[in-house]
């Protein structure tokens, strides 16, 4: 056996796929591997690899693909140095996509306009980049040093105070004016970092020491993502950082075992978008519900047949984005767990909420569910555990997506604006009343009960109640609550 | 702390979910994914009832319940 051979020890040679599957599945736990993996050039080879693998799933632009291999280029060289590759990394990431979304960004472009021209939108950007890493280094000191005084003491209302205070003045100025151009992007770059901010400050609450001026420069971490942090922050990241040569080599193959899943993933939801969209005369959900909002209704069947594939497509599209994310996140030394863990496995709303986007579902669990149980209702069980999730999947996950989406408000009329997120609220309402009943009935089936009533009808269950709940899932105004309410009835005749 | 009762209720939450009782005293049990936010529900109920904790501090944060060796730091502070 070679030093690269990759069988698993002690085995004969197979051409059997599974034997190769379960050898290739084992490369983290083969000690050969793991020493190649664990030199200088081994190091190199295993990030040239990754990038490679990152690059054929083309989920990725070529500028964030470039500094992503850049980075670990370094941190392969550079092993001791890679807290302060990922700082600078971040750092330039931040300035190169300072919005999560490009609805900030045409903003921004468009409110450029009322500045000189030497100053541009990449100037404006720069300049709100600035402001708002300012704006944390001080915020993260009040809060710090208690001087913020009762409304520091809970860091994520003090800055979502701040924030709508910064959006409505915004609001409130002309909007062609120097002003306007000026507070617009600040609002947007702080929304695209306001929860990796809330989770350095709820940081320094426990045991990570990293100092302050380092958490105001970690806005964004390099590797990307949605507004959720993927890795949360530097407490969260640490928990999961490798100690030692080995510990990198073992978590560098668990990244690169991901990449090659996400790449797999990436072809058949290739295929699949092929064989549903180009072969079936299936249509995306979207499509299919302005169809039927505009009075051109699709055939039922066609409508049922984009309702079920529209689920197990999104489950491909959010398994590879995230998978392609916590890879690079591990390739950089810190082995977090997976954003998408088989949500098909999923016997309950709450279990799949876990399984389906983890780090989303953390977010609103750390910012909302834990501070609501902890506080509220403490006399019943029931009624504390369903307001608690009332305010994580209701409130929290409405506000999320509410944040993100406000720069609609820099032009056109309030209520008409408002109404945009109808579909959002309902969206929310109903997941909330979902997750509240799933809580509540608990664990209803044993495996004594049988195949059918313990793994079947679950997620029989659950698959349903999530591709009915896609319906209303939008956030871009187009086909109303009413509109989607209709179309989710004339599946069934109605 | 091999045998206390805060060790045998976070293997008892371990135990219906189906994941293994041989944990270390420094394994993450919530930021890993290990146990879900029911499981930390149950276990914050265990900590008022048993331990006449009041978690509604605002300082409380559930990384100080994150592992055996947490939990034993947590509750020697609330005592």
């Amino acid at each position: 056996m070679s030093a690269v051979d990759i069988q698993p020890q002690g085995r004969q040679m197979s051409l059997s796929p599974l034997h190769w599957r379960r050898a290739w599945l084992s490369i983290d736990s083969n000690e050969r591997i793991i020493a190649l993996a664990s030199s200088y050039l081994g190091g190199l080879i295993l990030s040239g690899i990754f990038v490679l693998v990152l690059a054929a799933t083309t989920k990725m632009s070529m500028a964030a693909l470039g500094l992503i291999a850049v980075s670990l280029g370094l941190m392969a060289v550079l092993p001791a140095h890679r807290f302060a590759i990922l700082m600078v990394s971040s750092l330039a990431y931040v300035g190169l996509r300072p919005f999560r979304i490009e609805g900030w960004s045409d903003l921004v472009s468009t409110k450029a306009s009322a500045l000189p021209s030497v100053i541009g939108s990449q100037g404006l950007t720069a300049l709100s980049v600035v402001i708002v890493i300012a704006i944390a280094a001080l915020f993260m000191g009040l809060v710090k040093s208690g001087l913020g005084g009762r409304l520091t003491k809970r860091p994520l209302v003090a800055q979502m105070v701040l924030w709508f205070s910064l959006l409505a003045i915004a609001m409130a100025v002309p909007a062609g004016s120097v002003a306007s151009a000026v507070l617009w992007p600040i609002v947007g770059v702080w929304i695209s970092c306001f929860w990796i901010l809330a989770y350095s400050v709820a940081d320094m609450r426990g045991k990570d020491a990293t100092p302050l001026t380092l958490r105001a420069l970690f806005l964004r971490p390099f590797w990307g993502g949605s507004a959720a942090p993927i890795g949360k922050s530097f407490g969260y990241l640490n928990r999961f950082k490798a100690n030692d040569d080995r510990e990198l080599a073992v978590t560098r193959l668990k990244a690169l075992k991901l990449a090659v899943w996400a790449l797999v993933l990436t072809g058949i939801l290739t295929v699949a978008q092929w064989a549903a969209y180009e072969q079936a005369g299936l249509v995306p959900l979207h499509n299919a519900i302005i169809a039927h909002a505009t009075g051109a209704a699709l055939p039922g069947v066609v409508n049922w047949g984009s309702l079920l594939v529209n689920y197990f497509i999104d489950l491909l599209i959010i398994s590879v984005w995230g998978h392609l994310i916590v890879a690079v996140v591990r390739m950089s030394g810190y082995c977090i767990p997976r954003n998408t863990v088989n949500p098909l496995a999923s016997r309950s709303l709450s279990e799949f909420w876990n399984r389906y986007f983890y780090y989303f579902k953390e977010l609103l669990v750390d910012f909302f569910f834990y501070p609501a149980f902890a506080r509220y209702f403490k006399k019943n069980t029931k009624v504390r555990i369903a307001f608690a999730t009332f305010c994580a999947a209701g409130v929290g996950n409405f506000m999320y997506h509410f944040m993100r989406e406000t720069y609609v408000f820099a032009e056109g009329d309030l209520i008409a604006n408002l109404a945009i997120f109808q579909s959002a609220v309902f969206y929310s309402l109903v997941l909330a009343i979902g997750l509240v009943i799933s809580q509540w009935r608990g664990r209803k089936f044993a495996r004594e009960d049988g195949f059918l009533a313990y793994h079947v009808w679950p997620r029989m269950n659950v698959i349903a109640f999530f591709c009915f709940l896609k319906i209303f899932d939008d956030i871009s105004g187009e086909g109303t609550l009413v509109e989607r309410a209709d179309f989710a009835l004339s599946l069934f005749g109605v | 702390m091999t045998d206390s009762p805060i060790r045998s209720f976070v293997e008892q939450l371990l135990s219906e979910r189906g994941k293994s009782t041989d944990i270390a005293h420094s394994d993450p049990l919530f930021t890993s994914g290990l146990l879900d936010s029911m499981a930390a529900t149950e276990l914050m109920l265990h900590l008022e009832a048993e331990h006449g904790v009041d978690l509604a501090d605002a300082d409380f944060d559930i990384s100080r319940l994150d592992s055996m060796a947490d939990l034993e730091v947590f509750l020697s502070q609330a005592a």
